[in-house]
């Protein structure tokens, strides 16, 4: 079709049509029928809702319904554009949230100029093509996977809702449940034990066995997922982008050994500081956040890291990552790299197990509880989330240049965000009450992707499955399951008290 | 020379003046009331005190040093405290330790992350929990403690921060009435002994001409009056605008008085008719806390029945319980024939069973308007046919007029009162042939009480029955039937409300009040 002197293809004039008339037709459904009130009432106390008569599980499930039907309509409006395939994935899931919060939560409008602006943004940068700027030759069209971040990142630092969002009225949440305690003597003794046996196997099962390959990444694992359980299950601040904090740990330890040519002991002991810093600085901007918006702008960051690492060819090698890491000769001998693994995981653990009932774990966990009580009783709040952030970053960090070591090397994958969904799924597997859920959520995951990777081809399809009945069976997490017991013997007890 | 100085504080929200000018002066020792009518901007001009929120203009000092705008955490370390309207609490923490998290962040403890923070300063956090008489409940969880008890703890944790100046706002709100003297002399008390001001507000006019040394009386963002209680209670201004007229004569003191309240004699008493609700030995559980022990009443048409006790006694859980809103209950529910017991809360309220919460839970994203269509219900009729008149926007406006002047305001603007206004409006667009109503008379002032009230009896006189979960004696006495006292889950005194009324002992040990 000709316009202005131009030729445009008509279905992408088709196409230009549909946005508005389906932004239209939903604006209209949810401001003027009733069905839309309800749905942006349940929003906000479904419970209260319930009490009104109205039936929420229907709702949400409408709701979810009309969600995925515009959402087929979208991937069905794109396919003659551009072909079916399995890596839509993830990536569309980041641009879908990225657009919403950029928008604005719950703002339709917002949603709606933030998928034009970005999308605007990206055809820019793919029309610059690359730029000799001073001495600098850029290549925008690179900068395509990284700019949709970029401008989620600027977006909510200088408007934290989003660009037409308002601060959320406080939705109705659940209490947080209290807090366990200590274990006491019996468990301390527990994993006391635990680790002898574990210090022990090599002995028993000879340097070499494959089980011992399997803990180091479950201990490197473990160390990973206690670190964002620290923050998500105590601070109440839910990072999605962690394996941020892995990743530089990991690209430092592996270019601290490359460029630098340091020796493994500077470069284990330097690498989470590396971390440590991007922690800091990502946090400075993060903590201004909380709840979802603190979600996606920790994925932003994550994914900005992704995509430095993943384009920048002559400083990380690329998507090619960065080979031959390995620890020195000596420590390669027998188990001993196995036993570092082992002692630093574990004093990692030790240590954030030990800020968290310390005061400084104690004024996380107030800050999350009440911040306006927190603010009042005089806390820094923000600084305190922010040190905890930075302090997880850090065992990140450690985790990350263990991983480093153990494989060899280091590539962009450890960066990405399927690396951070895996720690987040750690956690929710494991449970958050306490640190040893991640640590048990770790041990599952890890070996649960070994041994059924291995098994069959749909391995993707059936980890999905496992993990998902896992969290439905135990809601608590695994670590849960003693909640479940003393539930069940108080339950026990009382029936016996009553019984005359 | 005064310890807090207020002078010309102003405010207003994307052009609605709220606070315009506010002038006020508090010294060492002193306890200052702040009262008005719902929306008069007390709460506004709290959180400009407390820090929440920064004036457009004016100043405030706080012995002689400007602390206008300062955030709540530098307010904190210069010796301001404060308790919130609904109370703020670490909730995942037992009331000892939250006494000690207020300790650790007074003494700047906070950075440390080694040494354990369950042992610190335990005798001086055990001592504040004394004070505020929560010594017995110091290690349980914060989040199984009865509200009264979670004011109490708040209490502690502002005095925790040994401050100079006390700001509560509504410290009393959803306590008894014997309990809401007590927190207040108690507050009274530390104020005198320490030296330290106490700024409050209050809807609870005993605790205001018992406690407070002076008065403020703050209308539509202004001040109208201040001065002694004796002056403010003569005052012809405060009366018409705050307490009703011909207020407070009786020094027994109730929230509410006024004309049209006094307790009235039933045309025709509605016990020979059918039950439109029977509750049998109804149990509930909070989690693993098993908090009803077997309670039983009937409701008949036409018929209030008010649930009475202490804070905490299960007079909220007896409400949610019947609403369905408990993840576990046991016993027998019959709603109009038809066994309620095992129903989810939607499928109850689809019978006619309307619930009011005691928070009124407004969506505060929704209009006026659009709050009201979320409990709309198709008409009613009664089981043997006769419909119910219908409840439709305009015959509620008719019942609450303040709702007609802001149909389009969102629920999050709205005042307390209003709010509460709002909430009983929602439940009625369900068309219920029964309500459930928990505390209608909290935190509103006399005057929104007084048209609760009325709006109760004229519920009452169209044929509903009526739940009343009520510490407010007074309101109890001018809407309701029956009292059926609770206490610790149990049915402990049940009474027509004259015979409680007319029963001081009984009063004395069920409510605690003369």
């Amino acid at each position: 079709m000709q316009i202005l002197g131009r030729r445009f293809p008509t279905y992408d004039l088709l196409l230009i049509a549909v946005g508005p008339l389906v932004l239209g037709l939903l604006a209209l459904l949810l401001t003027r029928t009733r069905w839309g009130t309800l749905v942006r009432a349940a929003t906000q106390d479904r419970e209260m809702l319930g009490a009104l008569g109205v039936r929420q599980g229907w709702l949400f499930t409408a709701v979810f319904a009309l969600g995925a039907l515009l959402a087929g309509l979208a991937g069905a409006l794109q396919l003659p554009r551009e072909p079916a395939n399995l890596e839509l994935d993830l990536p569309m899931v980041a641009s879908a949230f990225v657009i919403v919060v950029v928008g604005g939560m719950g703002s339709l409008s917002g949603a709606f100029i933030a998928a034009l602006l970005i999308a605007e943004l990206k055809a820019v940068c793919i029309w610059l093509g690359v730029v000799q700027i001073g001495p600098l030759s850029v290549a925008f069209p690179q900068l395509t996977l990284v700019a949709e971040f970029l401008v989620m990142a600027l977006v909510l630092v200088w408007r934290p809702w989003g660009l037409m969002g308002r601060a959320p009225v406080m939705a109705r949440g659940e209490a947080p449940l209290p807090w366990p305690g200590r274990g006491g003597r019996a468990a301390t003794l527990g994993w006391a034990l635990l680790l002898a046996v574990l210090a022990l196997l090599p002995l028993m099962l000879g340097a070499q066995s494959y089980a011992l390959v399997l803990l180091t990444d479950i201990a490197i694992a473990a160390l990973f997922a206690a670190s964002l359980a620290a923050i998500v299950g105590h601070g109440g601040l839910h990072s999605f982008g962690h394996a941020a904090y892995f990743g530089l740990g990991a690209y430092g330890a592996a270019l601290l050994t490359h460029a630098a040519g340091w020796p493994f002991a500077a470069a284990l002991g330097v690498a989470p500081l590396a971390a440590a810093a991007g922690a800091l600085i990502y946090g400075w901007f993060c903590m201004r956040l909380s709840g979802i918006y603190l979600a996606m702008l920790t994925l932003a960051f994550a994914q900005i890291t992704w995509a430095v690492a993943y384009q920048w060819d002559g400083f990380t090698s690329g998507s090619n990552g960065l080979t031959g890491v390995w620890p020195p000769g000596w420590l390669q001998q027998g188990a001993r790299f196995y036993w570092l693994v082992l002692l630093l995981s574990s004093l990692g653990v030790f240590l954030l197990r030990r800020l968290l009932h310390a005061p400084l774990g104690w004024a996380l966990r107030a800050a999350r509880d009440s911040a306006v009580r927190a603010e009042a009783a005089g806390l820094p709040v923000r600084r305190v989330q922010w040190l905890a952030f930075t302090v997880a970053g850090l065992a990140a960090g450690l985790a990350g240049a263990l991983f480093a070591f153990s494989k060899g090397g280091v590539a962009p994958d450890a960066l990405s965000v399927s690396s951070s969904v895996d720690a987040l799924v750690m956690v929710l597997l494991g449970g958050v009450h306490a640190l040893a859920g991640p640590v048990v959520g770790a041990a599952a995951f890890t070996w649960l992707h070994d041994s059924v990777a291995h098994a069959t081809d749909y391995w993707r399809a059936l980890m999905g499955a496992i993990v998902l009945a896992l969290i439905l069976l135990f809601p608590q997490g695994i670590s849960g399951i003693g909640q479940y017991g003393r539930a069940f013997a108080a339950f026990i007890s009382r029936a016996r008290r009553a019984a005359p | 020379m005064s310890l807090l100085e207020v002078r010309h504080l102003r405010k207003s929200f994307g052009g609605v003046h709220a606070v315009q000018g506010v002038s006020l002066d508090l010294a060492a020792g002193e306890v200052l009331a702040l009262i008005g009518p719902n929306g008069a901007c007390k709460t506004t001009t709290f959180q400009m005190l407390g820090g929440q929120l920064r004036p457009d203009a004016g100043r405030v000092r706080l012995g002689g040093r400007d602390v206008t705008g300062l955030a709540p955490r530098q307010l904190a370390r210069l010796g301001v405290g404060r308790t919130f309207q609904i109370a703020e609490t670490f909730t995942s923490f037992t009331a000892l330790a939250n006494v000690q998290m207020a300790l650790l962040a007074h003494d700047a403890r906070h950075w440390r992350f080694w040494r354990r923070a369950d042992g610190y300063r335990m005798p001086d956090a055990r001592a504040l929990l004394a004070q505020v008489g929560m010594a017995e409940q110091a290690d349980r969880p914060c989040s199984e403690l009865a509200y009264g008890d979670v004011k109490r703890l708040e209490l502690a944790l502002a005095l925790a921060g040994e401050p100079r100046l006390l700001l509560m706002d509504e410290p009393t709100a959803r306590m008894a009435p014997a309990e809401r003297v007590a927190l207040m002399q108690l507050a009274r008390t530390l104020a005198k002994e320490r030296g330290i001001a106490v700024l409050f507000t209050e809807h609870s006019m005993d605790v205001v001409f018992g406690q407070a040394d002076r008065i403020a009386v703050m209308v539509r963002g202004e001040l109208l009056a201040e001065g002694a209680p004796e002056a403010i209670r003569e005052d012809a201004r405060v009366q018409a605008a705050y307490l009703g007229v011909q207020s407070h004569q009786n020094g027994s003191g109730s929230r509410l008085s006024g004309k049209g309240l006094e307790p009235k004699t039933l045309e025709k008493p509605p016990s020979e008719a059918k039950p439109l609700l029977t509750v049998r030995e109804l149990h509930a559980w909070y989690g693993a806390a098993h908090i009803l022990h077997g309670v039983s009443f009937d409701v008949r048409p036409g018929e209030v029945v008010a649930l009475m006790g202490r804070n905490g006694a299960g007079k909220s859980t007896t409400l949610k319980s019947l609403a369905g809103l408990l993840a576990r209950t046991e016993g027998e529910l019959r709603f109009m024939g038809q066994d309620v017991a095992r129903w989810p809360a939607h499928r109850i309220a689809r019978a006619g069973l309307g619930y009011v919460p005691e928070e009124r839970r407004i969506f505060g994203d929704l209009t006026v308007l659009q709050n009201l269509e979320t409990g709309r219900q198709p008409p009613r009729a009664w089981p043997d046919g006769t419909p119910l008149a219908a409840w439709t926007i305009e015959r509620l406006f008719a019942l609450f007029p303040n709702l007609r002047e802001m149909p389009d305001r969102l629920g999050a603007r709205m005042s307390g009162g209003e709010q509460q206004m709002l909430t009983v409006a929602r439940t009625l667009m369900g068309q219920p042939c029964l309500l459930l109503l928990d505390e209608p008379s909290e935190g509103v002032a006399p005057v929104i009480v007084q048209q609760m009230a009325q709006a109760v009896r004229a519920l009452k006189a169209g044929g509903l029955g009526i739940v009343l979960s009520e510490q407010n004696l007074a309101f109890a006495e001018a809407v309701a039937d029956r009292a059926v006292v609770i206490e610790q889950g149990r049915i402990v005194h049940e009474a027509t409300m004259a015979e409680l009324a007319a029963d001081t002992q009984a009063r004395r040990r069920y409510l605690g009040v003369t």
